[in-house]
């Protein structure tokens, strides 16, 4: 799907910010590389980015840069981008997120068709999971795994973890793994599927931002 | 760089090596060698070295010639001789005299450099100062106020015998104040630009003002 693009030269004037400024957030990592787009135009390259979220970006840094030096500003930024809204439509269009899913499982987080995007990201795991599953996940379960992930993430924030999937013969259950060691079940119990989650959202980022 | 609890000092005096870790300084006068990936609050280096490895350093002071098989990051790097980085540069400030390569891009705060410099990257700097003594390559610049500038002695020798190789070539330059002399480049963009001296600019597009010194050759202007 195409997404809608702006030129460099169009973003400096729109937001009425200049060059150095641009560099600067560059350089600090306030804006991702791969939002840098380069495309040949007429006069040679030029520098595209994606629209609604560079603008949405440069709106909140301009927000916060009197409040917060450019570091503390970074912090706040990753890895859940939580100032990016992301178009329902547009994860439905992308694959990455069913309609079913956006419709059972986004609940208050969906505000005028968009959904911020850690909460995009939820929905992703919880998709991708049942996918894993082969479907073989109740509608009760992935809303709890979905209110698992909404509690507890945040809170894990920059730490390595892993989603693990459990099955008796009573259910699934689903269980958030930190520190990369291994996890043994009893025999009733067997570990169905795992999702290591920095790994899925680099591969959320990198389906979301591709064109 | 991992945190270790006692970090030590490393000192080469004459030829030797160390194995990479952290530590709070390492000096070396003379030939040594870094056998991995180093982290330091301070280094010195007097003479040669190698670093086999990225290196983390909050002061890196060199006179000499130093190569890094990795990427480069840091507070102060100081530098009166070569450097040659096998990656990328991210630096609060990068002193220079003498000649910088590196391989990816260079991201600072504040460049000085008196010599050449060799980037296959972007050159992200607040404030690019480049004083020129040869030839020079770099693939795009972009930040605050980049001035580039033959060096004091290179203009004299280009006075008394003409050669026109010392210059910096760019794809791309882009800045708010941009000051250039004896620079090739495709395309400069910013808000004051001033064309000096020795320039070819295939394309100049600007906001504010354009000042453009009468052997200069450009292309195309364009005022946005």
């Amino acid at each position: 799907m195409e997404q809608e693009l702006i030129s460099k030269k169009d973003l400096l004037e729109q937001m009425d910010i200049s060059y150095g400024q641009l560099y600067r957030w560059k350089r600090k990592r306030l804006i991702p590389e791969e939002w840098f787009i380069r495309k040949s135009t007429f006069t040679g390259q030029e520098t595209f980015f994606p629209k609604p979220l560079i603008i949405a970006r440069i709106g909140h840094i301009l927000q916060f840069k009197d409040d917060l030096s450019l570091d503390e500003l970074a912090g706040t930024l990753s890895p859940l981008q939580t100032d990016i809204r992301i178009g329902a439509e547009e994860l439905r269009m992308r694959g990455l997120v069913s309609e079913q899913m956006i419709l059972r499982h986004a609940g208050l987080a969906l505000d005028s068709g968009q959904l911020p995007f850690d909460q995009a990201f939820y929905l992703y795991v919880a998709e991708h999971m049942s996918q894993l599953l082969r479907g073989e996940i109740t509608e009760q379960e992935t809303g709890a795994l979905v209110r698992l992930l909404r509690g507890q993430l945040p809170k894990l924030e920059g730490k390595l973890c892993e989603l693990v999937a459990l099955r008796t013969e009573s259910g699934s259950s689903m269980v958030l793994h930190t520190g990369g060691g291994r996890l043994y079940a009893d025999e009733r119990t067997t570990i169905a599927a795992s999702i290591h989650l920095d790994e899925a959202i680099e591969a959320f980022k990198k389906k979301l931002y591709a064109y | 760089m991992m945190e270790q609890p006692n970090r030590g000092r490393a000192n080469i005096v004459g030829n030797g090596s160390v194995g990479g870790g952290a530590y709070t300084s390492v000096r070396i006068v003379g030939e040594g060698e870094v056998l991995g990936a180093l982290g330091c609050d301070t280094f010195t280096c007097t003479g040669n070295c190698t670093v086999f490895g990225p290196v983390r350093a909050g002061l890196f002071k060199q006179r000499g010639d130093v190569t890094v098989k990795g990427e480069w990051s840091g507070g102060h790097l100081k530098t009166l001789g070569q450097l040659t980085i096998e990656g990328s540069v991210r630096a609060a400030k990068l002193d220079i005299v003498g000649q910088l390569t590196a391989r990816e891009f260079v991201e600072t705060d504040n460049l000085k450099l008196q010599g050449a410099i060799e980037v296959n990257g972007l050159v992200n700097a607040d404030q690019a100062d480049i004083r020129l003594y040869g030839p020079s390559r770099v693939n795009e610049i972009g930040g605050g106020r980049i001035h580039v500038r033959l060096s004091r002695l290179t203009a004299m020798k280009e006075w008394l015998k003409p050669r026109h190789s010392t210059e910096l070539s760019a794809a791309l330059i882009e800045g708010d104040d941009i000051h250039l002399e004896h620079t090739r480049a495709d395309i400069v963009r910013g808000n004051r630009i001033h064309i000096g001296a020795g320039c070819v600019i295939g394309r100049v597009e600007y906001s504010q003002s354009l000042h453009v010194a009468r052997s200069a050759k450009i292309g195309e202007e364009v005022q946005l």
